[in-house]
């Protein structure tokens, strides 16, 4: 016997959220410190994003079931800015449904490398191959 | 891309409303342009100015009669590769400062070019005056381009000089070398030379954190107080930044229940009920016993019908 949650369900779930709106990724100030109980919405955080850097409507949005590994996957293209001077060290992903106080924050992912300080350059994200994050059905 | 100082020009006069600066050799589209100048009138309004350059940093001291010190940046277009010389403009009067250089820079691609700042001012009747400033916290990411500029205005009473030296940096880093565009003395009103700047850059690849700046005015002591102001500015070099994420995986709690039995076969214990019978208020009767009266029997004779 095991209990498990079930994939498509979950992918279900997700792909659900997702239409509330526009998938969207967010830079965030080195300060920030993200609050899974509090965060709720954009409007809770967005003063929160790092200065210098605008919002990236997200592209190639997937929602795939992993049945190997048994988890759906948060998938992108890789996003990036351009002529940007900033500093961050984490992005969050939320759906923008165009009022602030109802596009849900989905996740805040730490850039793996530490802070980036980008001068009038490009500031850019290599996705996992694996996508954002995943949810296990164990 | 590298931040390169590809040439350098510098004009000075004195008692001047502007002052006309030769362009740097081999302007090219894209480069980053920059003027270096100051003036003795620190109203921000009076500070100098020239057509298509945008203010990027400045230091004022002191009140109307001052000393300060501007930046000015332009990306060069093709005006810029056409032109000859351009004017500096000091708004603030007749007999204002007459001291400007130019740098065409290589490296750098659009927009404000100025990554960090610090500055210092005063007003002092030394034959030395150290001027720069502490607890700075400049981390630039990528190699820098720094300059230093400074102006000197000795505006009252016994007029002095100024020359300037011993630009330095401070970092876990030896300072860098250091480069004079200019370090030039005019003269205002009938005064000789009570005006005075200087302005040196120096190319720096290392990214330690700079903590402090400081240069030296030398100047003569037969005088009065005289304002001084200086100004480091840091442009750092285009970099682009690219990061990764390790896969973030989420995964359920699940709680456990109490397990509930079924299907399993129970036994109830024989329930024995009891009747309450009440109690009949009967009666009961005796029957008469009936007799039938003996009759004969009549033998009936049918009589004729008439």
């Amino acid at each position: 016997m095991a209990s498990t949650l079930h994939l498509v369900a979950l992918k279900a779930g997700l792909d659900a959220t997702l239409a509330l709106g526009t998938p969207t990724l967010s830079f965030m100030a080195t300060s920030y410190t993200p609050n899974a109980g509090t965060d709720d919405y954009w409007s809770d955080i967005s003063a929160s994003r790092a200065s210098g850097t605008t919002d990236v409507v997200l592209s190639g949005v997937t929602v795939t079931v992993d049945t190997g590994n048994g988890r759906v996957e948060l998938d992108t293209a890789d996003p990036s800015l351009s002529t940007v001077t900033a500093t961050t060290d984490k992005y969050v992903l939320w759906v923008d449904t165009t009022v602030d106080s109802t596009s849900p924050v989905l996740a805040t992912i730490d850039i793996a490398e530490g802070t980036l300080n980008p001068v009038a350059g490009t500031l850019s994200i290599t996705v996992n191959a694996e996508g954002h994050y995943a949810l296990n059905a164990v | 891309m590298a931040l390169v100082v590809e040439s350098t020009s510098s004009a000075s006069a004195s008692n001047a409303t502007d002052v006309t600066v030769t362009k740097p050799s081999g302007v090219e589209v894209g480069d980053l342009l920059l003027i270096l100048s100051g003036d003795t009138d620190n109203f921000t309004d009076n500070l100098p100015t020239s057509t298509g350059f945008t203010r990027i940093a400045n230091k004022s001291q002191g009140v109307s009669d001052g000393a300060t010190v501007v930046i000015l940046s332009r990306i060069a277009d093709s005006s810029d590769v056409s032109a000859s010389n351009y004017t500096v403009d000091y708004p603030g009067g007749t007999t204002s400062a007459g001291i400007a250089g130019m740098m065409r820079v290589s490296g750098w691609n659009t927009g404000d070019p100025l990554y960090a700042s610090a500055s210092d001012g005063g007003l002092e009747d030394s034959a030395s005056i150290n001027t720069g400033a502490s607890s700075l916290t400049i981390t630039p990411p990528n190699q820098q381009l720094l300059l230093l500029i400074t102006s000197f205005n000795s505006y009252s009473g016994t007029k002095s000089s100024a020359t300037f030296d011993g630009y330095t940096v401070t970092s876990a880093d030896s300072n860098p070398s250091w480069t004079e565009v200019f370090d030039t003395q005019v003269s205002l009103f009938s005064n000789a030379n009570n005006f005075a700047m200087s302005a040196a850059y120096a190319i720096r690849t290392d990214t330690s954190t700079i903590t402090a700046y400081d240069l030296d005015i030398s100047t003569d002591t037969s005088g009065d107080a005289d304002y001084f102001a200086s100004l480091l500015a840091v442009i750092v070099a285009p970099l682009d930044q690219t990061g990764t994420n390790a896969l973030l995986e989420v995964s359920p709690t699940t709680f456990s229940n109490t397990a509930v039995e079924v299907g399993t076969a129970g036994t109830n214990a024989l329930l024995e009920v009891s009747p309450t019978i009440p109690t009949q208020s009967g009666s009961a009767t005796s029957p008469s016993s009936w007799t039938d009266e003996s009759r004969g029997s009549t033998t009936w004779v049918d009589e004729p019908k008439l």
